[in-house]
């Protein structure tokens, strides 16, 4: 017999501010803003419930957040941090089943339609994820069970904090139609104003509308798609997790930048870092990028390729510094500067090389590189850095 | 100062110098020409931020020598067009100068040749000369092998090698090598000198040959090169850079030798590209005893093609992958009735030369093969 389509939805509560709890468990019971700093102009980038009291949410200036919450705990940013308990989190999802879509750091879908005779159903698979991640990361997740992704997702939101919410084959409609349009997939400032100018204020009102009345305000396409969600349609599957097309890694400047030495030195940390990553995986890379925000927010990127794929630190940087060089940044002062690099291969390039392996150059950074990583694996990856990254370092060499 | 001209002198010049004026100048300045007349010679001069070229044709002029600029493009579309006589050039008065025919008359702004490059002057490591048809068909020889990838500075030039009476050519982007050498030049040194041409200045060496034939005189400087043909003159920068050792990578024994008609391959393989796929280019080269089967599939559009041709060979069977188009560029370099491909293994160097001995002194390719990934399942 086979199982009702069953999809989880999990979702960490607070995920960067919940981590850095975990690190620092004096910051529990107050209001921890994660995010640039408050002097500065950036965003929060998370914050604990007891944060969003005061008003504040993420993606709001962090001046802002200040004001509204000046007792907070402000905290930087730490993505690798929060990248590798995302990693663990992510490795007991799989646990359950390998139809896992990771939406973000903290978010993923899983199909468990087919870990019934496994694990039990639907709500029994759900309860064991929330237990697993308390018990082995010491986090909080929210967790929605539905027949489909939107649904799930819904479910795993109304719940929150520490929200656990099924929603059976049957009960479907009954728990989306008292629900604002604004929950619907798709739905956001713009369509819930225009939904709201039909008078269309709950999920069940798009239901029970006539589909040619939407059309009036919105497009053919997505009225079709409205009316098929809020009928708790969705057959969207759980698309598990496709290979990296790029890695990349950018920074924002407290003051703009224009000179042009500390631009090349963040550079070099940044190839540095991606191409660390690139090597975990045990990808090459053929292209290289440099990314740059102007002072007017425009966002800019210059490519170059090699004729072969290669993963060594040294050679992309060579790329990257020519871009730099090249470069005038439209006689402007730079806000974000980052680099990255695409066009994966592996070293079954098939067009073999007439000076392959000869190089002993190559060979030798190739030992460097590899060495790097193994310390960086051990003891933590600021333990060993190049020279020109020390503070007193002559900007002059790599 | 007034000057005149003969409309197909000035057109002469004008066409060899407006192909080094940049379609889009990286300086203002570079869209124009410089114009210098002194006594009875007008030299015409463009320029980019690398490479220069100056030619000169005789004038009738009165009143004082002057240089100027003037742009480039507006004067040569205007001269191209005027009929065929003799030009006046009035540029007696500041900031414009007149042109007239007598029918026509053109007012074209001009300015002072301050801010325009001047010639470079460079010492003289050595100098050569040799026909300037042999020295061009050298570059092309090589020129198809021009690494493009930006981060190898010094494969993106043509090296030069100069020593004892001999000048070597090489190219080579890794997947492919040209080479070609010329002896018993007049060169004035002894000692080798080896440089970077960067491979746009050869390209030029068409435009300032004299097509009744004759030589090219080239010197050679520490940062320039300069080719010399009567009176145009073509001076590039150098690439600067280390470039790697080739000699290294032409393998000296061969285990594996093919004699093939050059005109049969090539059109084979002209046939077998067409559904070679579009992006790894592989065709597989089969050779056994006395035949070769060249052959490629492509899994993104679903075909197959093969083409066998006979040949001379001897030894063990082997199988080979090769991009198609680096091998079809090289046999339309080598004019030869025969060509001779040598082999080790399906992952070394392969050698392609002309069958005729003299020939093969005179030139040799070498071509990286192509890993045949799925060679198992064949």
């Amino acid at each position: 017999m086979r199982s009702e389509r069953t999809i989880i939805h999990v979702d960490m509560d607070c995920f960067y501010a919940a981590v850095e709890r975990l690190d620092n468990p004096d910051l529990n019971g107050k209001a921890v803003i994660v995010g640039a700093d408050p002097h500065g102009r950036g965003v929060v980038s998370a914050c604990s419930y007891e944060a969003r009291v005061y008003g504040v949410h993420s993606a709001m200036p962090i001046r802002e957040a200040k004001k509204r919450c000046p007792h907070g705990v402000f905290v930087p940013v730490n993505m690798h941090r929060y990248e590798k308990m995302s990693g663990h989190i992510m490795d007991i999802l799989n646990s359950f089943t390998d139809k896992t879509e990771q939406v973000s750091v903290d978010e993923a879908f899983l199909d468990v339609t087919e870990c019934f005779k496994l694990f039990g159903n639907g709500a029994q698979i759900g309860r064991m994820i929330k237990e697993r991640v308390l018990t082995q990361t010491g986090l909080v997740a929210s967790v929605g069970v539905a027949p489909c992704k939107f649904v799930s997702k819904i479910a795993s939101d109304l719940g929150k904090p520490d929200g656990f919410v099924v929603v059976a084959p049957d009960e479907v409609l009954t728990f989306l139609h008292p629900l604002p349009v604004g929950k619907l997939w798709g739905v956001g400032k713009q369509t819930e104003k225009l939904l709201h100018a039909l008078n269309l204020k709950t999920i069940g009102q798009v239901h029970a509308c006539p589909v040619e009345v939407l059309c009036a305000k919105i497009s053919d396409s997505s009225a079709q798609f409205l009316k098929e969600l809020a009928a708790g349609m969705d057959t969207r599957t759980v698309e598990t997790l496709g290979e990296a097309k790029s890695m990349s890694e950018e920074r924002t400047f407290q003051e703009d930048v224009g000179d042009k030495q500390l631009l090349r030195h963040v550079l070099l940390e940044q190839t540095d870092e991606v191409m660390r990553r690139l090597r975990e995986e045990n990808m090459k890379c053929r292209t290289a990028y440099l990314i740059f925000r102007n002072t007017d927010f425009t966002k800019h990127t210059r490519r170059t390729t090699l004729n072969r794929p290669t993963d060594s630190s040294n050679e992309i940087f060579a790329c990257i510094e020519k871009l730099l060089g090249q470069e005038d940044f439209y006689g402007k002062k730079v806000r974000l500067i980052g680099m990255g690099v695409t066009h994966f291969g592996d070293d079954q390039e098939p067009q073999l090389d007439l000076f392959g392996q000869k190089k002993t150059e190559e060979v030798k950074t190739k030992s460097i590189d590899a060495a790097r990583d193994i310390i960086a694996q051990k003891f933590g990856k600021d333990t060993l850095k190049r020279a020109a990254l020390t503070p007193q370092a002559d900007h002059t060499r790599p | 100062m007034k000057f005149y001209v003969q409309k197909s002198d000035l057109l002469t010049v004008m066409q060899k110098v407006i192909k080094i004026v940049p379609a889009r100048p990286t300086l203002q300045v570079l869209s124009n020409i410089c114009i210098s007349v002194k006594g009875s010679v007008l030299a015409m001069r463009a320029a980019d931020l690398d490479l220069s070229m100056s030619a000169r044709t005789e004038v009738k002029s009165s009143g004082q020598d002057r240089d100027f600029i003037i742009n480039a493009k507006k004067l040569f579309d205007i001269c191209k067009e005027l009929p065929e006589k003799e030009i006046l050039f009035n540029a007696e008065k500041s900031g414009f100068v007149q042109i007239s025919t007598g029918v026509d008359e053109f007012k074209l702004p001009i300015q002072t040749a301050d801010e325009y490059p001047e010639i470079p002057s460079f010492e003289e490591r050595a100098s050569f000369s040799l026909n300037a048809k042999l020295l061009d068909d050298m570059a092309s020889r090589v020129r198809f092998a021009v690494s493009r990838d930006t981060t190898r500075v010094a494969l993106k030039g043509v090296l030069m090698e100069l020593e004892q009476g001999s000048l070597k050519m090489v190219a080579t982007d890794g997947h492919k090598l040209g080479f070609c050498k010329e002896t018993g030049l007049p060169v004035t040194t002894k000692k080798k000198i080896s440089i970077i041409v960067p491979p746009k200045a050869l390209d030029q060496l068409p435009n300032i040959m004299d097509p009744a034939g004759g030589d090219v005189s080239v010197k050679l400087g520490e940062t320039y090169i300069e080719f010399t043909v009567n009176t145009t003159v073509l001076t590039s920068k150098l690439i600067e850079g280390e470039y790697p050792n080739y000699e290294q990578v032409i393998p000296q024994t061969n285990t594996k030798k093919a004699v093939i008609k050059r005109d049969e391959l090539f059109s084979s393989l002209r046939r077998i590209s067409v559904i070679s796929n579009s992006r790894t280019r592989q065709i597989r080269f089969a050779f056994e005893k006395n035949s070769l089967t060249v052959s490629t599939s492509d899994r993104d559009f679903n075909g197959e093609g093969k083409s066998s041709l006979p040949i001379i060979y001897d030894t063990d069977p082997i199988a080979i992958g090769f991009n198609v188009d680096f091998f079809i560029e090289i046999l339309r370099l080598i004019d030869d009735e025969d060509i001779v491909i040598n082999m080790n293994t399906p992952l070394s160097a392969v050698l392609v030369l002309p069958a005729d001995k003299k020939k093969s002194e005179k030139m040799l390719f070498l071509i990286m093969p192509l890993r045949l990934l799925d060679e198992g399942n064949e």
